[in-house]
């Protein structure tokens, strides 16, 4: 222990950890996150489930997570199987393992995970003794890479499909691995991959066959019909180790309908469902009292737009801020409404400023229905400028549909009148510290760019190298990504099963935390899809029909395939299309029966 | 009011760092409500300072840390309180209060710790006259990053004994100062013996800070 880094990494004793005799429970669950411990630490979700779990008395719940490159040579050499962090016993010996997918490039991270265990890493390969392998989160809206791997997976919201699984597997304990995964199949919301073929024709995918009459043709998201007394982690774990979001977490809302066109979590997580402004302060004094974080942060997928967030944020900066707690936000919109919220953040803490315009012209922005003009961009700026802030960081995306060397250009000509803004505005001395970060358009499924080609890793390269050269003599720092890291995540994300040998290569080859820069191995993966006769290109570069049959079509967000098209057609066009929590519906067809978007009631339009 | 408070730190969470622990401290004392006094300025934070730190994988009972307080507590009440906030591993023992008019300040002399190590074989000269032979060189030197150095002057005092049902060495050792760490006076006590002990299983607990 003392030879690895971070030796905190696979210790549990951490507050609000828990621990339960195994003697006294009859359904181990392992929670496993294909990363290492300061990022699994720092997601929401997995402390949901941890508490969801935990609070059945028949149930323990543990974590475990990717252990670090030294680590896993060292535990490899000593032949120690993965563990759990709470009891440190192996995985292999739990019930369940679940993952959580959050991102694309942890797949490798997950058959490296099971074959520490002394887990099969195909599903085909279990017997009855072996945990059922299971898992959830995002990249589930399109399973398939991961299907000869995974046992079941969850699609949606995960609280009460967790309990109707654990429930399942204890009612139906000892029966053998197959009818045990047909019983699973029939609860809403979980796909069982090994219940269906795939089907090609000329290396076309024509689609998914049931091969078990009770496997459901489309498997349907779960989705909590509201927030109101949800299960919430309010004495969440408290990491000793600093981790990548190292403060309180409070959700709240979930969805979000900007409809900004490249965004998956924009449609998966659909509808919008508010939090009581009075629960979220209850709840905030809660998390405090139990943590004793500094920082509370306000998250959701875009917490601006949350009915009552400037009331609760002056009430709650009023309430925490003698106790040296400052409130935070993840994401900001780019306004001047924004801005008089950030100023109340920064009533603690002064930190530096980011706005996300992802697109830099108008007429791209519209493209992609992010609705801010350059003008409105700039009044933003200002007002911050103003407000005293002198270090601001602009993100962008580069590859979206339509765009041309002009947007490019349109970065430089932004970044240009920001600093002229500067100038003219600031009450700083100091001179403007302008950070411009640009990452690389990735096509994802369900979302109205589902159909569009990606950027080749070199189109990509040659537009990072022309914004490099425009924004040179500006002064400003950029950052960007890696183009064929880029490229991996839209071949893994719009993948069907064919992906699967090439991710088993990969990782065979020695491909682990992908999502690392350091560790990253663009040629380990191109070795792998020659190897199993990939191609690439295919899964990334290629343009769609419309009526083409995606890999993920059996799986039912609840925002319908003509929806996404019609959005589509819109961009190309740019058109807009407004937000229906303010404006006329706009028909992506999420709210049915009890699922319906649920604003808390609100005296003023934001 | 300003208070010094000796924590603990044993068992799995030897493995976390001074800046982890110290960030731990602070969030317990938050839960408990003590009214920690903060920093002015855009970036408030505790009045909360450590003498020193132990080493990372090292097992302590004497982290002491000053505390300064905006308003006057109970001792044995905040104690209690800390207590029941902090994780497993981590104890509040004691808390003094620096008296009125001083400025809180204080200099560490001296650490005392025990370490203990399972003898790979017993030494050809027997245990006592190992540690006599040991203890009356001229010079004592151990490695210290790319340098030798003689550190027999910063021994205060040197208890060794053995343990013979559990095959243990045990040194109970008191250095000045904090540039001497007993496991470099295991190795050159090892080192004499030819290798007698089984430096893998050496375990290192600070037991006491002189200040």
């Amino acid at each position: 222990m003392k030879k690895v880094s971070v030796p905190a990494r696979y210790v549990d004793g951490e507050l609000n950890s828990i621990r339960k005799p195994h003697s006294e429970v009859s359904l181990l669950f392992a929670l496993a996150f294909p990363d290492v411990y300061e990022v699994g630490m720092s997601h929401l979700g997995s402390q949901i489930l941890y508490k969801v779990l935990n609070d059945q008395s028949q149930v323990a719940c543990e974590r475990v997570y990717a252990p670090w490159v030294d680590m896993e040579a060292a535990m490899r050499q000593e032949k120690l199987p993965l563990f759990a962090l709470e009891s440190q016993v192996p995985v292999s010996r739990f019930h369940v393992i679940g993952f959580s997918l959050q991102y694309e490039l942890c797949y490798t991270n997950v058959l490296n995970m099971l074959d520490l265990a002394g887990i099969p890493v195909r599903s085909s390969q279990r017997e009855d003794s072996h945990p059922l392998v299971i898992a959830g989160g995002p990249c589930c809206f399109n399973p398939e890479p991961l299907a000869p791997f995974i046992d079941a997976f969850v699609i949606g919201e995960g609280e009460e499909v967790v309990l109707e699984l654990g429930q399942t597997l204890l009612s139906y304990r000892g029966i053998p691995r197959l009818k045990l995964l047909e019983r699973l199949a029939s609860i809403q919301g979980v796909y069982v991959p090994s219940l269906y073929a795939d089907k090609y024709q000329d290396g076309r995918y024509l689609g998914l066959e049931p091969i078990w009459e009770g496997a459901p043709r489309v498997v349907r998201k779960r989705v909590l019909p509201s927030l109101d007394g949800a299960p919430y982690p309010l004495r969440p774990i408290v990491p000793f180790v600093n981790v990548v979001h190292d403060r309180a977490a409070l959700e709240v809302f979930r969805g979000c309908t900007r409809g900004c066109r490249f965004c998956q979590a924009g449609i998966i997580y659909r509808p919008v469902r508010e939090r009581q402004p009075e629960e979220v302060r209850a709840m905030a004094r809660e998390l405090i009292g139990a943590t004793g974080y500094d920082e509370l942060s306000l998250v959701s997928l875009s917490t601006a737009d949350y009915s009552h967030i400037q009331q609760t944020m002056e009430r709650l900066a009023q309430e925490l801020s003698p106790y040296g707690v400052g409130l935070s936000l993840p994401s900001l919109r780019v306004d001047t409404f924004s801005v008089e919220l950030a100023k109340q953040v920064e009533r603690v803490r002064k930190s530096t400023l980011t706005f996300a315009p992802e697109a830099s012209t108008d007429r791209l922005r519209r493209v992609i229905n992010k609705g801010i003009s350059h003008e409105q961009i700039l009044e933003a700026c200002a007002a911050a400028f103003k407000a005293g802030w002198h270090s601001l960081k602009l993100y962008f995306m580069i590859g979206l549909p339509t765009e041309t060397d002009d947007d490019i250009e349109g970065i430089a000509q932004l970044v240009r009148d920001v600093k002229r803004a500067y100038g003219a505005t600031s009450t700083s001395r100091r001179p403007l510290a302008l950070h411009v970060s640009v990452s690389n358009f990735v096509p994802k499924p369900h979302t109205p760019f589902q159909w569009e080609a990606q950027d080749t890793p070199g189109e990509l390269r040659r537009k990072q190298g022309l914004l490099s050269r425009l924004l040179k003599p500006l002064g400003v720092k950029l950052s960007t990504h890696d183009p064929q890291t880029s490229l991996l995540e839209a071949v893994l994300s719009r993948g069907d099963r064919r992906l699967a040998p090439a991710i088993e290569r990969a990782w065979l080859l020695g491909a682990r935390f992908d999502a690392w820069s350091d560790q990253f191995r663009f040629d380990l993966w191109d070795q792998a899809f020659r190897d199993v006769g990939v191609d690439p290109g295919h899964y990334a570069n290629r343009q769609r029909d419309k009526d083409e049959v995606f890999p993920w079509d059996h799986i039912d967000p609840r925002v319908s395939r003509q929806f996404l098209w019609t959005e589509r057609l819109k961009a190309l066009a740019g058109e807009q299309t407004p937000d229906c929590r303010w404006d006329a519906c706009s028909g992506c067809g999420v709210c049915a029966d009890d699922v319906q978007c649920r604003l808390a009631p609100r005296s003023e339009q934001p | 009011m300003i208070v010094w408070v000796r924590f603990s730190k044993q068992g799995p969470v030897r493995y976390i760092s001074h800046l982890d622990f110290a960030r731990t401290i602070e969030r317990a004392l938050r839960r408990a409500g003590v009214p920690v006094e903060f920093t002015q300025g855009f970036n408030p934070h505790m009045k909360v300072s450590f003498l020193d730190a132990v080493p990372l994988g090292m097992e302590s009972q004497a982290e002491w840390a000053q505390i300064r307080l905006a308003s006057p507590v109970s001792l044995s009440d905040m104690l209690s309180r800390l207590n029941t906030c902090l994780p497993t591993g981590i104890r509040a023992l004691e808390a003094i209060q620096v008296p009125e008019g001083s400025r809180g300040r204080v200099a560490l002399r001296a650490i005392s710790y025990q370490a203990q190590v399972r003898l790979s074989r017993m030494p050809d000269q027997g245990i006592t006259r190992l540690v006599t032979q040991w203890l009356s060189q001229d010079a004592i030197t151990v490695k210290k990053g790319e340098n030798l150095i003689d550190v027999k002057g910063l021994l205060l005092r040197v208890d060794c004994r053995y343990q013979p049902e559990e095959g243990k060495f045990v040194m109970d050792v008191t250095v000045a100062g904090t540039s001497v760490r007993p496991e470099a006076l295991m190795k050159s006590l090892d080192q004499l013996c030819q290798g007698c002990l089984d430096m893998e299983t050496l375990e290192v607990q600070k037991l006491e800070v002189h200040w």
